[in-house]
């Protein structure tokens, strides 16, 4: 089964430019991600969506072969709108995650789809500045489940 | 208890999303609040321990104080066992999902966050199954949140139970979708890690 890895441009804004960028003919920094469904969508929408700590974590990410898998929902409970998100590290080349998540939830007593969107929005910046705040247990996380893996089915 | 979840099943990765119906269980409050605007975020279980720590803390448990002379082995946080043992499981299915996962020789990994988010309780979990032998993690997962109403009362250790038993009612409607994930990673992973 091949690894489907998507490199979604949109992510561009929560990475504008990273310190390699200070060159002008640099390649900006791009986070690998899977994201699944509306989320790229609503990406796409949100033009203006940026998360300045995550410069130096998509730097970082790079450097460990590390990609983000961003799982989410949005609906209504008891009232209220909400949206959350669960951000996992997986190894690019295997596709194997690390055990730690960072995970983010947003509520709001406005009803409705665009609610929930604003809810989800809300969410992921959390869940990325979370991450951003510091990345390495995570990576080390997803290192050592490599690491099984490549124990438990390598040769 | 008025506890409402909704769960939302599918592949974390590259094997696509499924969106499935929402759940309820217990009366539903639709009373409404004050505005609420809040967002909490948490690495999930550790409570700021060290993830590295939390991964070697992880242990198999199994789930002694249930009724059923099958046990289902899970993999969580220390957080979390802690809850487990303190409430086990309630859902429907459970001797049908412990006797396929026991035949499969796989568990369960629960993944958590659960807390208060502005006045409510929450538990918002991922659950997929892995093999015993290997621990291997299946591709296909399980998503639920549950929410408690506005009414005091409701902890986040309840949230959370709503939220990991409707993910394995849920899982146990149709086990075999998780069964093969499992068996397909395993695969997989021989062919990446070169080992066939």
């Amino acid at each position: 089964m091949r690894i489907q890895t998507i490199v979604f441009a949109a992510l561009l804004s929560l990475f504008p430019a990273s310190a390699l960028a200070q060159d002008a003919a640099a390649e900006p920094c791009l986070t690998t991600t899977k994201i699944e469904g509306r989320l790229n969508d609503l990406l796409a929408r949100w033009t203006d969506f940026g998360v300045a700590e995550t410069e130096a974590l998509c730097l970082r990410l790079q450097a460990a072969g590390a990609g983000i898998n961003i799982t989410y929902d949005t609906g209504e409970l008891e009232g209220l709108s909400f949206g959350w998100v669960m951000l996992r590290l997986y190894d690019v080349e295997t596709g194997v995650h690390g055990l730690g998540n960072r995970a983010s939830i947003t509520t709001s007593v406005r009803l409705g789809e665009v609610e929930q969107d604003l809810a989800l929005r809300d969410a992921l910046e959390s869940g990325l500045r979370g991450l951003a705040a510091g990345p390495d247990l995570a990576i080390e996380s997803m290192q050592e489940q490599v690491a099984a893996m490549r124990l438990v089915h390598g040769q | 208890m008025t506890i409402a979840v909704t769960s939302w099943r599918g592949l974390a990765t590259w094997l696509g999303l499924q969106q499935f119906g929402t759940k309820m269980k217990g009366a539903v409050s639709m009373r409404r609040i004050p505005l609420l605007l809040a967002a909490a975020g948490i690495w999930l279980g550790t409570g700021g321990t060290a993830l590295a720590q939390v991964a070697e803390a992880q242990a198999e448990q199994v789930q002694a104080e249930q009724p059923s002379t099958c046990d289902i082995t899970s993999r969580a946080t220390p957080e979390l066992n802690e809850v487990l043992a303190r409430y086990g499981y309630g859902f429907a299915s459970y001797d049908l999902l412990c006797a396929r996962l026991a035949d499969a020789g796989m568990g369960v990994s629960i993944t958590e966050s659960f807390g208060l988010v502005g006045d409510r309780s929450y538990g918002l979990v991922l659950i997929e199954l892995y093999d015993r032998a290997t621990v291997t993690y299946g591709s296909m997962n399980t998503t639920t949140v549950a929410l408690s109403n506005d009414e005091p009362g409701h902890s986040a250790d309840e949230a959370l139970m709503q939220a990991i038993d409707t993910a394995l009612e849920s899982i146990s409607e149709n086990p075999e979708r998780y069964v093969a994930s499992v068996h397909d990673e395993i695969a997989r992973l021989r062919i990446v890690m070169g080992g066939q």
